[in-house]
């Protein structure tokens, strides 16, 4: 099936034609407050009059970071996330396209996978743990030195999307992907669940939808799904909010169904076994600050999970001043089109972390955390607004 | 790119060189078919006097923008023909692409593929052409005035012999007096024997005694031309070259074209006097990682002296202990000679077992004799090898130089085209480089002085290199750009929440590491862009379009069917490419397939244009650079190998890592190029 949507349908279908002008978007968008190039209100404007040259030329069209801020205060109720997909599309076909980060190698690496016959090495990290730590101030968190179990026959899929690869790129960060997919996995043993893992798993294709590349996206959905359904099973956990939010909302809104429960790894672990946490123990930070990703939070409403998790380990969660919904974006933006404005979001939300006073930030996604840490690679921010960061999946695996 | 780009091509025959092995004329009808190409031509040689002639006219009368020479080596040719065309059309607008050692001779037992890759080979020439901006020339004004930094022996040297030269200078010292280290030695006040004669042309033609020496120079530095300050430090600097602000630190802002820095070590042996009968000399216990950074210096002031006391006091004792002795050769040598013949004597000392000093012995075991050894001793010389100055690193910083793992001063020692780079006038002589005795420092201040003065009557230099662009809304200030930046271009300006890096275009080469270290693409050398990199991929596997759906060409462009699967080679020019061309000269002969894209360093690239070249078509690709250690650009290699690293991985999970290869290639043996190419072309076929 290939996406035929027009601009025509779009505008109808996304709400535009609601649009009060009212400008609330612009004033709540984080990157219209540092780069006076961007616009919302003003993107809305030109489809609602269709000036369509204007909307699909504009370099800053590839500037949106997706962050929902905007559509959760819009009184109107215009999906400005929707529309910029749709416009991205089509803008593509008449040969823009975003300024990919990172010399193109993610991009690269994605387009790629959506050949169908490739010969992925994607397993070495499920290799047993050796006593190489994930640390946080120089406290060892996870050290298990165990064997991870995965099965071919359960039904829970774990979904390591493209997180424990990124270390290629940027372990010079500090950021260890890897570590965070071997944390999910070994708690999902240790909650009983032997998950399947797919050795041929493609990107789940998020980025490359949000950049409008349709059609790679799709390719991407459908070796996916194949592979899904093939292995039976009934539940998908990820612990990437932007892999669940693709799996769970986008494969279906653009025709992939595959028929299964999809929940990010936070919701699996509201209930965890007490009795079989080891105790938090004096080293570990005790007062602790976490950061919703947009994909998670606003994009998922999931806000409760994670932190009820957190509690249940024994941490004293210290809120920022914008938490939940309110929460502002790491400055994600698919690897593509970054720049001074999203350094700016990045270190506006390190600032918010320092004044709860909190010795660590806590976050979800690991997207999150390799933003804030590029953020602190200048390093007057390391002096200033420098926070040590884990994953939710790596305290948790700690305990077990 | 230019909308209305007119590129002319002029094909040469070079002879028979390229005219034997391919056919031209069916390689000009192919540039007739490429994008922006107004004029194609050919010409037996395009080089030779009537040749240019021809050229000029054709450039003027079509208007052309941009001009592609095919035929043979940029660096015999390049500057002959930007020269030639100099008037006619913007010289940096201007390539030459090797046709001649690159396609012709190595491919010529293969004229089929060879005619495949000559097209390939005009087709990306002419995509990085048509994609390139034209390089604005800077021009570095240099202020006619020198500063020195240090007032010792190197210090006094130097500004006098600048200021010999017409030129003013400002001497800036920290102490209250001049001589620096010299002063314990040779000063007035001095009581030590100081064994050595300076050789010093503003003293006499003779070497003089040290004492004499030192006096005549503080006497000769009081002059118009030299403005002295004491009790000076420098505070910071600021400017580009040529145009240095140095503020000192007793407020005054001096505005210099050439910095000399002569600030010494600082030296913490004593030296001996000579009322005392037995004197002993120890030098240090050096271990073999320190023996890597000795400075020969200590061991001969040691000798010397020694030397000197048994003349003048034949019947005193002069020992030295030491555990080994470098004398750094040659006249030297002659020094332990002279000693011996004086009446010295010397001791070995075991490792970790230095002479100790009791109730006026001095107790060791000597070595040579096996036997322990008692020596009465009244004045003891600790000869320990000189350290950098405490303030060493922070004026290094300042200046921006680099630091040698001990501590001293380097001076940057960077191996590129004179015109492809602006000295910076910034030169380190003296122990402040590295320890030396006062001869040598003599020496090396002359020739830093040399240099300045050499710098300075230039007074306006022109540099037509290319030279990187910051986006400033791009640009996030995580400094990862300066990190990898060799000439320390890169500076930041502060920014809201951030700081803008800001590159200076008379430091930069264009050498391209930044733009590879940068995560957000806010830097490019314009005319060297990723669009131009890309641009010469895509004409190099351009056909693997035409292989796979089928289509036939006609005619005299039948050539191109001949598709074979295509290896990209990024070759730096300053290795693997000037490699590809000796192979070429030398007759060598690999596969046809192999295409080299040329890029100044190997620093320059990224993992995601590696991958992108397989995403491509491309059957593989390599990477072929200077050794660790040769690099051009002092570490651009480094970036080379973390870039392969970090595309391999990816590359790897992909299970594509066989088809990437990264090679390290002497620029001048074609044999080892020829070598690497045919290995990787060999275990990609296999795979």
């Amino acid at each position: 099936m290939s996406y035929t949507t027009t601009l025509d349908q779009t505008i109808h279908t996304t709400g535009v034609l609601r649009c009060l002008e009212c400008g609330k978007c612009t004033a709540i968008c984080p990157i219209a407050r540092y780069d006076g190039g961007f616009s919302p209100r003003v993107t809305v404007g030109r489809a609602l009059v269709r000036r369509d040259e204007e909307l699909l030329r504009d370099d800053r069209l590839w500037a949106c970071i997706n962050c929902f801020q905007c559509s959760q205060v819009c009184p109107a109720n215009v999906d400005y996330s929707a529309l910029t997909t749709a416009v991205r599309v089509e803008a593509r076909r008449l040969g823009q396209a975003a300024l990919c980060t990172h010399g193109e190698a993610i991009h690269v690496w994605m387009r790629m996978m959506t050949q169908p016959a490739l010969a992925q090495n994607r397993l070495d990290w499920l290799k047993p743990v050796n006593s190489q730590q994930s640390t946080v101030n120089s406290r060892a968190l996870f050290t298990a030195h165990c064997s991870l179990i995965t099965s071919t026959s359960s039904d829970t899929l774990y979904f390591a999307g493209c997180a424990p690869h990124y270390d290629a790129l940027f372990a010079p960060l500090g950021v260890q992907g890897t570590r965070v997919a071997q944390a999910s996995v070994r708690v999902l043993n240790a909650l009983g669940i032997e998950p399947v893992v797919l050795a041929d798993e493609r990107c789940c294709g998020n980025d490359l939808l949000w950049e409008g590349d349709m059609d790679r996206f799709l390719q991407l959905a459908r070796l996916n799904a194949e592979m899904i359904r093939a292995s039976g099973v009934k539940r998908i956990v990820s612990s990437c909010p932007e892999c669940v939010r693709a799996l769970k909302v986008d494969y279906p809104t653009y025709g992939i169904q595959l028929g299964v429960q999809v929940v990010h790894l936070s919701e699996l672990l509201v209930d965890l076994p007490s009795s079989k946490l080891a105790p938090r123990g004096t080293q570990h930070a005790a007062r602790i600050t976490y950061h919703d990703p947009c994909r998670l939070g606003r994009h998922l409403g999931i806000y409760d999970a994670p932190r009820k998790v957190l509690e249940q380990l024994g941490y004293q969660i210290v809120e920022m001043r914008h938490n939940r919904r309110n929460a502002t974006c790491c400055g994600t933006n698919g690897w593509t089109h970054c720049g001074a404005a999203n350094k700016a979001i990045q270190v506006q939300r390190l600032r918010e972390a320092k004044a709860t006073g909190a010795e660590v930030m806590v976050t979800a996604c690991l997207k999150c955390q390799i933003h804030f840490k590029c953020a602190l690679m200048d390093a007057q921010m390391r002096d200033t607004v420098g926070i040590e960061m884990v994953d939710l999946a790596e305290l948790v695996a700690a305990r077990f | 790119m230019s909308d209305n780009a007119n590129i002319g091509v002029f094909i040469c025959e070079c002879g028979d060189k390229i005219a034997g092995v391919l056919d031209v004329p069916v390689l000009v009808e192919y540039a007739h078919t490429l994008p922006d190409v107004t004029c194609a031509e050919q010409a037996g040689y395009w080089c030779l006097p009537d040749g240019i002639e021809r050229m000029r006219a054709l450039v003027a009368e079509r208007q052309l923008d941009r001009v592609v020479i095919v035929g043979c080596a940029p660096r015999t040719h390049d500057a002959l023909f930007r020269r030639a065309l100099d008037g006619f059309t913007n010289p940096t607008l201007v390539s030459i692409t090797n046709l001649r050692d690159l396609c012709a001779r190595p491919h010529v037992n293969d004229s089929q593929a060879a005619m495949a890759k000559a097209c390939d080979q005009i087709a990306m020439v002419i995509a990085d052409l048509a994609a390139r901006e034209a390089i604005s020339p800077r021009v570095a004004h240099i202020t006619p005035h020198a500063v020195v930094i240090g007032g010792g022996i190197a210090g006094m040297t130097a500004a006098l012999a600048i200021s010999e030269a017409g030129i003013s200078v400002t001497l800036v010292e920290r102490e209250s007096e001049l001589g620096g280290g010299a002063i314990e030695t040779c000063g007035e006040r001095s009581r030590t024997i100081a064994a050595i004669q300076m050789q010093n042309r503003y003293l006499s033609a003779e070497g003089q005694p040290a004492k004499a020496g030192l006096a005549m120079l503080l006497q000769r530095i009081h002059s118009p031309d030299i403005r002295v300050l004491t009790s000076t430090t420098l505070a910071s600097v600021s400017g580009t070259i040529g145009q240095y602000r140095l503020a000192l630190s007793n407020g005054d802002i001096v505005e210099a074209g050439a910095i000399i820095v002569a600030t010494g070590a600082q030296s913490n042996f004593q030296s001996p006097t000579s009322n005392f009968q037995h004197t002993a000399f120890v030098l240090c216990d050096i271990s073999p990682e320190q023996a890597q950074t000795c400075t020969h210096t200590c061991c001969l002031t040691a000798i010397r002296q020694a030397t000197e006391i048994k003349r003048q006091l034949p019947d005193a004792n002069a020992i030295v202990f030491f555990r080994e002795l470098y004398t750094a050769g040659g006249a030297y040598d002659d020094l332990i000679w002279e000693a011996r013949q004086a009446g010295v004597n010397f001791v070995r000392y075991p490792a970790g077992q230095m002479p100790q000093l009791a109730r006026g012995e001095i107790v060791t075991h000597d070595e040579l004799t096996g036997r322990e050894v008692h020596m009465p001793c009244d004045q003891v010389i600790a000869v320990q090898p000189m350290l950098p100055q405490p303030d060493a690193a922070h004026l290094a910083e300042m200046l921006r130089l680099p630091i040698y793992s001990n501590g001293f001063i380097a001076d940057t020692r960077v191996r590129l085209r004179p015109s492809d780079r602006i000295e910076r006038g910034i030169y380190v002589c003296g122990a402040a480089h590295f320890p030396c005795d006062a001869n040598r420092a003599i020496f090396q201040a002359y020739s830093a002085a040399a240099r300045a003065v050499q710098h300075i009557q230039r007074s306006e230099i022109v540099n037509h290199a290319p030279f990187a662009k910051i986006d400033a809304i791009r640009c996030n200030g995580c400094g990862d750009c300066a990190r990898v930046c060799p000439f320390a271009a890169i500076t930041f300006e502060p920014r809201v929440s951030s700081r803008l890096a800001a590159i200076d275009s008379l430091l930069c080469t264009g050498c391209g590491n930044c733009v590879s270290a940068c995560p957000v693409k806010a830097v490019q050398v314009p005319s060297a862009t990723d669009e131009q990199i890309e641009a010469q991929v895509r004409a190099a596997l351009g056909r693997q379009g035409d292989r796979e759906t089928g289509r036939q060409r006609d005619g005299a462009l039948a050539y191109l069917s001949t598709c074979l699967p295509v290896y990209l080679l990024f070759a730096c020019e300053w290795s693997g490419y000037s490699a590809a061309e000796i192979a070429g000269t030398r007759g060598l002969t690999y596969p046809a397939s192999a295409r080299v894209i040329r890029v100044n360093c190997t620093g320059r690239l990224q993992p995601g244009l590696l991958l992108k070249a397989l995403e491509m078509g491309a059957a593989g690709v390599m990477v072929l650079g200077c050794a660790p250690g040769v690099c051009h650009y002092e570490q651009g290699n480094e970036r080379a190998a973390a870039v392969f690293e970090q595309a391999n991985a990816l590359g790897h999970l992909m299970g594509l890592d066989s088809r990437l290869a990264l090679k390290w290639i002497p620029p001048d043996d074609g044999a080892v190029f020829v070598r690497a190419v045919q290995e990787f072309v060999d275990a990609t076929r296999n795979t």
